[in-house]
């Protein structure tokens, strides 16, 4: 006998489930049972070739179904399968900083004098306004 | 642009404020992380209790977080049992601003409410939310006196 298994829906998928935090789908596989959602929500689970999208994981209980059998993961009556979306960030500003350090590594120094020898030899020289009080150089901080 | 009236507005008690300093202050200069529990309506997302939650990258704990998903399975089961619902994730930005980097967007979900501590090794500098829509995040207003 196949039994039904309840599917807790996330807040931010909600609207695919008329706003219903879970589901009651009959199923006797972790995949059977997925595959019973609406097709909406399922395409935000499986990709088309019916394998676990990345930023998804499927726990059954408090387990991961990737750690068991995955979709062929059996299931039965009264069992709770939780959607739980994948939560990341990070704050880019390290990796900027770091870009910009590089770049600023790159970029030499010159003079006035320089810079303007090298526009007459067709150089396109872009503006920037860093120009450095203390060395009258412009692009690269010599200071540093 | 939305219009004031579709703006939402988080509701964050000043005890739970005082928590969430304390667990990003701590965790300085990582990146703390962890979850909303409350009830949310259509403009209105009210915080009852903030859970934190373990940083699953350690190899860059310092500019990035990835929320253990183990975390969220028990916490979205307590919620549960008190009749509410992860209503969003907060995050701390060390020495950074407290909006939403590019990596914050690409991993968010819409409907939820983003916190973003901006955080420096004396104190919480900035306390911002922001909700993701079609069109990017919009900052919440946040009410802390309610």
């Amino acid at each position: 006998m196949i039994g039904r298994v309840t599917v807790r829906i996330p807040t931010p998928l909600r609207s695919l489930t008329q706003g219903a935090d879970e589901v009651l789908v009959p199923g006797a596989t972790v995949g059977e049972v997925l595959h019973g959602l609406d097709d909406s929500l399922l395409q935000r689970i499986l990709t088309p070739e019916r394998e676990m999208r990345q930023f998804v994981n499927i726990y059954l209980g408090p387990k991961n179904v990737s750690t068991l059998d995955g979709l062929a993961t059996p299931v039965k009556e009264g069992d709770v399968l939780s959607i739980i979306p994948a939560v990341a960030g990070g704050n880019p500003g390290q990796e900027k900083d770091r870009w910009l350090q590089e770049l600023r590594r790159r970029i030499p120094a010159v003079t006035p004098r320089e810079a303007l020898a090298l526009q007459r030899r067709g150089a396109l020289l872009p503006d920037t306004g860093e120009r450095y009080a203390s060395t009258g150089m412009w692009g690269q901080r010599a200071e540093q | 642009m939305r219009t004031t009236e579709s703006i939402t507005r988080l509701y964050l008690a000043p005890s739970l404020c005082q928590r969430l300093k304390a667990m990003v202050c701590t965790g300085y200069p990582e990146e703390t992380c962890g979850l909303l529990v409350g009830r949310q309506s259509s403009l209105r997302v009210q915080v009852w209790d903030l859970v934190q939650a373990r940083n699953l990258n350690r190899e860059r704990a310092r500019d990035r977080y990835e929320l253990d998903p183990r975390d969220f399975v028990a916490t979205d089961a307590m919620a549960r049992r008190q009749a509410m619902d992860i209503v969003g994730i907060w995050h701390s930005h060390p020495d950074h601003p407290a909006r939403p980097s590019v990596t914050d967007q690409a991993a968010a979900w819409e409907g939820w409410s983003y916190v973003i501590a901006s955080v420096s090794r004396k104190d919480i500098e900035d306390l911002r939310s922001w909700h993701l829509f079609e069109d990017g995040f919009t900052e919440e207003v946040i009410e802390y006196d309610w």
